[in-house]
């Protein structure tokens, strides 16, 4: 229905405007958020009895629409949303369509019908609000006819009486006067039920208990499935189904479970259904949309119509309770409530909860539980069977319809195709179908064990990169490296060059030195270096004596690299003295030691090397780091970045970092040549790219933060880099925009490959794209596992998650470190053993950090499960948000930082201009409001000429906020207060608001939800403002800004459109 | 005004398993469906209304039998629309 219909409508003579129920206004305008998309077009099928004659049937179709007043609607808008009843339907007139198929084709037929009768749009304002289809088989004895209405003439409930006038008018039982007479009476009933409706919407005590019931359900987060980045915000509604039908063993076991625990079936399946949707939505509490029935007086339930009252079900999910327990109490009674709290509409309770409503998704719920009724055929009567199928849409993000059909329960699960994939379906049919027969089994069981693991396979299917390595310990490595190619460089710094026979001579003789300092297996040795050369030689040394290396980089506070040496057991300190009071000899001096050399004591056995994890809260914890995992990390990366004797890799990272151990090791082990940055400074990008171009690197490892710093220097100076072969980064999520994209396409030979690993297992999963990606999503993919590493995902329930539903990533395999140094308490808390492995023993890595497989199998990060950026119960991404400010001209870079705690969190965005730019923050804000839901739109923005980084290279995004706070002192001052509009337009519509609202000086800016609009006045002000302007204003592209500018806008838009049309 | 004796046979139109006042309305096979049939089929006018809300309150055979006398009394007397 169009607002145009809307307005001719409120001129025309007809019969009696009615008031329309409340749940007929909000489907007038949720339909109207789905314009074009016949998303509330419901289809029926009835097969009845063949030997019916064809003018019957049309005879009785059209009975059938004479008594129900219900078919007969037509809507209007102005002066206040009504409904009228048109005259019954003349048979020349009547939407009916003959066909004929044999009997193999007769599916097909009825299925091309069913699209036909059901696919096209209803003319609300005008009628009908039906169309029927009869399909008649012409080799066998089958009729079937179809009806496609929409949702707005008729509920579930509407069925029985519908069916049991057809049945009478088929079997001639109602005709002649009998007809006329029901007609009139049953107008009577639908005019009294409307208007008992209506009695009932707006008494003192709905309002208040309203009101109360808004404030609880504001507690319950959104549900999300499926939540990969980059979910659509308005959908097209296109659907499809999944569906499982019971035994009638189960079906049995199902009805006992209700009788036991004196529940219905709706009650047990909304239960059920809630755990369920709280598995796959990550979440403890979910609200399930159910249509009440709200039919008011006796008469009505002879009646069509659409009485029913759509409510959100809360079903508080608590893994550890037992099933009697869930749905016995905790699920009844809030479906009680709901019962009890029937007369309160479902527009008013959206009105007091005051949801976002910038997609066009359902305001209150995402996914929806419907008990099908059932019909049961009367012996001896024309219609055999009645059947609800889908018509390709999806009204929900999912809908679960319960129907007993044949005795047996039948589960359709129905999925809007752009949320959903048809393999995270299929997961939440696995999870569905293990709940229920788990629940009638076993009403002792926890909630969280009525579902199984997803398939384990999912969790060690890698990339399958391996390389055979020469040996079991790194010294081995370098060693045959060294015997195979003693002339071919191995290290170049500014100062120095080593080649491989050169750099295991000097290894060798530091080794003899820190022998003769007593530094022998299992011993923790500081390393202080200042070159390249001399820290490679002095790891490879203090590996051949059997010992670990702990990086201690001298810029670190005195008192931080104090505590590492005394938590680590540290004695002995290679280079500079960073910690006095500790042995410490430099390089240059272990060197020169003219004692024998000893052999090798290199020990696959012991640790490599112990690294300090920036620690976000608390003290830093030491890892301690093995062979075995980062012998499986050479053997991966050695292939799958297809290093060799040519390979040249750029040491960038500090030697704290454990990246730099992937910088070093692997390409020893390979041959090649480790180059280092210096002398460029590694935050100075201009320098590092001339360093990157001079010394033909082929390989360059980064943090994800300096890629777009980097890339963008490349594109402005024109510099390309034909050596390069891979550029990887690792330490945040990357966010790929086309800048990025644009440098891969001008470097053909390049891949861009994404790494993923905490400090405790080393890199452990990589995704990888270059020019042949057609599709580059923005928010990069964590991508696969090593051959070697177990990724489990664990979701909320404790068990191995499947594709679509976000849970931990825990990591086993050979990936794990040792654990934290001197620190067994932290270990046993982090390092836990690998209950999925099946061999006892193993141990798995919990990251804390929220992962979710996407539907092709490949790991997603969503973010720390401790540090979930969340505003008003929304998953906040930050990332997103910055790639969109990063799309707006004149932006270098943009971050976007969430400020406060608890309900005054709020999202700001700090924005660095391109140097020549003047900047305008509006810009940037219009943008962020045509692409972003509300709750992810920042609430101020600042331009900074400098964006501040940590050491590691990380946006520091501290000092961000420390200065955001500053400026929003600053501006706070600046404030005045005064209300401008921009014209005329602003300043009327702002009256007209006032006048709706009751309030005075709405300001153009402001969302006027703020103010007290809902969706229904809105609805209604919308259809007067185009009364007086003459522009239709799309109800979907205001609500994305519901303020008076943006009405304006769209008023001047439409205006203009009008003008150039005429012109 | 309908007998008790009617009253329980109606019911039984209704019920899956034999059933006392104080038997649970769930386990008498009695769904809120089934509830809202009996009142239309005793209503003794189509214009008398059902308050849903209260259907919540009611747990045995014994509560339904209240409730319906109400109905069809409320009925009888205002001749309906009243509540």
């Amino acid at each position: 229905m169009t607002t145009t219909a809307g307005t001719k409508l409120a001129t025309a003579t007809a019969p009696a405007r009615l008031p329309i129920t409340e749940s007929q206004k909000g489907l007038l305008v949720v339909n109207e958020r789905s314009p074009g998309r016949a998303v509330y077009n419901q289809l029926v099928r009835f097969d009845i009895d063949p030997s019916v004659p064809d003018e019957m049937i049309e005879r009785a179709l059209v009975t059938v629409v004479a008594v129900q007043p219900a078919m007969r609607q037509v809507f209007g808008l102005l002066p206040e949303m009504h409904v009228r009843l048109t005259p019954p339907p003349q048979p020349q007139d009547f939407p009916l369509e003959w066909v004929t198929a044999r009997q193999r084709d007769f599916e097909e037929a009825v299925g091309a019908a069913q699209q036909r009768i059901g696919r096209p749009e209803f003319d609300l304002a005008n009628g009908p609000a039906y169309r029927f289809a009869v399909v008649r088989c012409l080799d066998e004895p089958r009729v079937a006819v179809l009806m496609c209405d929409h949702h707005i003439i008729l509920d579930g409930v509407s069925m029985g009486p519908l069916v049991r006038d057809l049945q009478e008018a088929l079997s001639g039982r109602l005709v002649g006067a009998e007809v006329e007479q029901r007609r009139s009476a049953r107008e009577k009933a639908f005019i009294k039920e409307l208007a008992a409706q209506n009695r009932t919407a707006t008494s003192d005590r709905v309002v208040e208990r309203s009101r109360e019931w808004a404030a609880r359900l504001r507690e319950v987060p959104p549900l999300v499935l499926a939540p990969l980045p980059g979910r659509a915000v308005q959908t097209e509604f296109t659907g499809a189904r999944v569906s499982w039908h019971l035994s009638q063993s189960e079906t049995a076991a199902l009805s006992e479970a209700c009788r036991r625990l004196e529940i219905s079936p709706f009650v047990f399946f909304s239960g059920i259904y809630g755990t369920v949707l709280a598995r796959h939505g990550n979440v403890s509490s979910v609200l399930v949309g159910s249509p009440f029935m709200a039919r008011r007086t006796i008469g009505a339930f002879e009646l069509g119509g659409f009485f029913v009252n759509t409510l959100p079900v809360t079903v508080d999910v608590e893994w550890g309770r037992t099933v009697d327990e869930h749905l016995g109490k905790v699920v009844r009674e809030s479906i009680d409530f709901c019962r009890a709290n029937v007369d309160v509409t479902f527009n008013r309770l959206v009105a007091d909860v005051q949801p976002d409503r910038s997609s066009n998704r359902n305001p209150l719920f995402s996914a929806m539980l419907a008990m099908q009724d059932t019909f049961t055929p009367e012996p001896d009567g024309a219609v055999l069977r009645v059947l609800e199928p889908g018509n390709g849409t999806a009204k929900f993000d999912l809908w679960l319809g319960a129907t007993p059909v044949d005795g047996r329960w039948l589960l359709e699960l129905e999925y809007d195709r752009q949320l959903i994939a048809p393999v995270v379906a299929d997961g939440l049919l696995t999870s569905l179908r293990d709940a229920v027969r788990w629940a009638v089994r076993d009403g002792s069981r926890r909630l969280g064990d009525l579902f199984a693991d997803a398939s384990g396979a999912a969790s060690v299917r890698s990339d399958g990169w391996t390389s055979p390595l020469s040996g079991d310990t790194p010294w081995d490595w370098v060693s045959v490296a060294a015997r195979q190619r003693p002339d071919a460089p191995a290290i170049e710094d500014p100062n120095r060059q080593l080649n491989y026979g050169q750099l295991v001579a000097e290894a060798e003789r530091i080794s003899a030195g820190l022998a003769a300092h007593g530094v022998g297996p299992r011993a923790v040795v500081g390393l202080a270096a200042t070159t390249l050369c001399d820290t490679v030689t002095a790891i490879l040394a203090i590996l051949r004596r059997g010992a670990a290396y702990l990086p201690l980089d001298p810029g670190l506070p005195a008192q931080r690299l104090e505590y590492m040496v005394r938590r680590a057991g540290c004695e002995f300190i290679v280079g500079e003295t960073v910690v006095p009071g500790v042995p410490t000899v430099t390089v240059a001096d272990l060197t020169a030691a003219t004692q024998p050399l000893p052999d090798s004591l290199a020990d696959p056995t012991a640790p490599i090397y112990v690294m300090y994890t920036s620690g976000s809260t608390g003290q830093p914890k030491g890892v301690q780091m093995g062979h075995r995992p980062l012998a499986n990390l050479t053997s991966w990366q050695i292939a799958a970045l297809a290093m060799d004797a040519e390979t040249r890799f750029l040491q960038y990272a500090p030697l704290g970092f454990d990246v730099s151990f992937q910088e070093i090791l692997p390409t020893l082990a390979a041959g090649g040549t480790v180059v280092s940055r210096e002398p460029a400074d590694r935050r100075m990008f201009t320098a590092m790219l001339t360093r990157i171009a001079t010394t033909e690197v082929t390989h360059v490892y980064l943090p994800v933060a300096a890629l777009r710093p980097l890339v963008q220097t490349a594109a402005a100076r024109g510099t390309r880099l034909p050596a390069l072969r891979y550029l990887c980064v690792s330490g945040e999520q990357l966010t790929v925009d086309d800048e990025i994209r644009d440098f891969f396409l001008a470097h053909p030979h390049c891949t861009l490959v994404n790494l993923y690993g905490p400090t405790e297992t080393h890199a452990v999963t990589s995704h990888r794209l270059s020019y042949r990606d057609s599709v580059w999503p923005t928010h990069m993919p964590i991508g696969q596992p090593y051959p070697g590493v177990s990724a489990y995902v664990v979701d909320v329930t404790g068990h191995l998650a499947p594709p679509g539903v976000a849970g931990e990533l825990l990591l086993g395999g050979d990936c794990p470190a040792d654990g934290y140094i001197n620190d067994p308490d932290s270990t046993v808390e982090r390092f836990v053993p690998d209950r999925f492995s099946g061999t006892p023993g193993r141990t798995m890595y919990r990251t804390g950090d929220l992962v979710v497989r996407d539907d092709r199998g490949d790991l997603v990060f969503l973010g720390r499960m401790d540090t979930q950026v969340k505003i008003r119960g929304y998953r906040i991404e930050l990332g997103e948000i910055e790639t969109v400010a990063n799309q707006v001209d004149g932006v270098r870079q943009a971050v976007a930082l969430v400020r406060g705690s608890g309900v005054d969190r709020e999202l700001g965005l700090i924005v660095r201009p391109d140097t020549d730019a003047t900047f305008d923050p509006e810009q940037v804000r219009q943008r962020l409001a045509t692409v972003l839901p509300v709750y992810m739109r920042p609430l101020w923005i600042f331009a900074v000429d400098v964006v501040p980084t940590t050491p590691t290279g990380k946006t520091d995004r501290d000092a961000l906020l420390r200065l955001a706070d500053e400026l929003l002192v600053d501006q706070q001052s600046a404030d005045t207060g005064e209300v401008t509009y921009t014209d005329e337009l602003e300043r009327d519509l702002a009256g007209l608001w006032g006048r709706v609202l009751d309030v005075e000086g709405i300001r153009p800016d402001r969302p006027l939800i703020e103010y007290g609009a809902h969706s229904l006045n809105i609805f209604t002000t919308l259809a007067e403002v185009q009364e007086h302007y003459g522009v239709a204003v799309p109800l979907v592209d205001f609500f994305a800004a519901p303020t008076v500018a943006t009405l304006a806008e769209l008023i001047r838009a439409g205006q203009d459109g009008d003008a150039a049309v005429t012109s | 005004m309908t007998t008790p004796a009617d009253l329980n046979q109606t019911i039984a139109k209704y019920a899956s398993v034999a059933f006392d006042d104080s038997t649970p309305l769930l386990e008498a096979g009695l769904e809120s469906l089934s509830l809202l049939r009996l009142a239309v089929e005793l209503a003794n006018d189509d214009d008398a209304e059902i308050d849903a809300t209260r259907l919540v309150d009611l747990r045995t055979v014994g509560d339904l039998k209240q409730w319906l006398h109400e109905l069809s009394a409320v009925g009888a007397e205002t001749g309906g629309g009243a509540r």
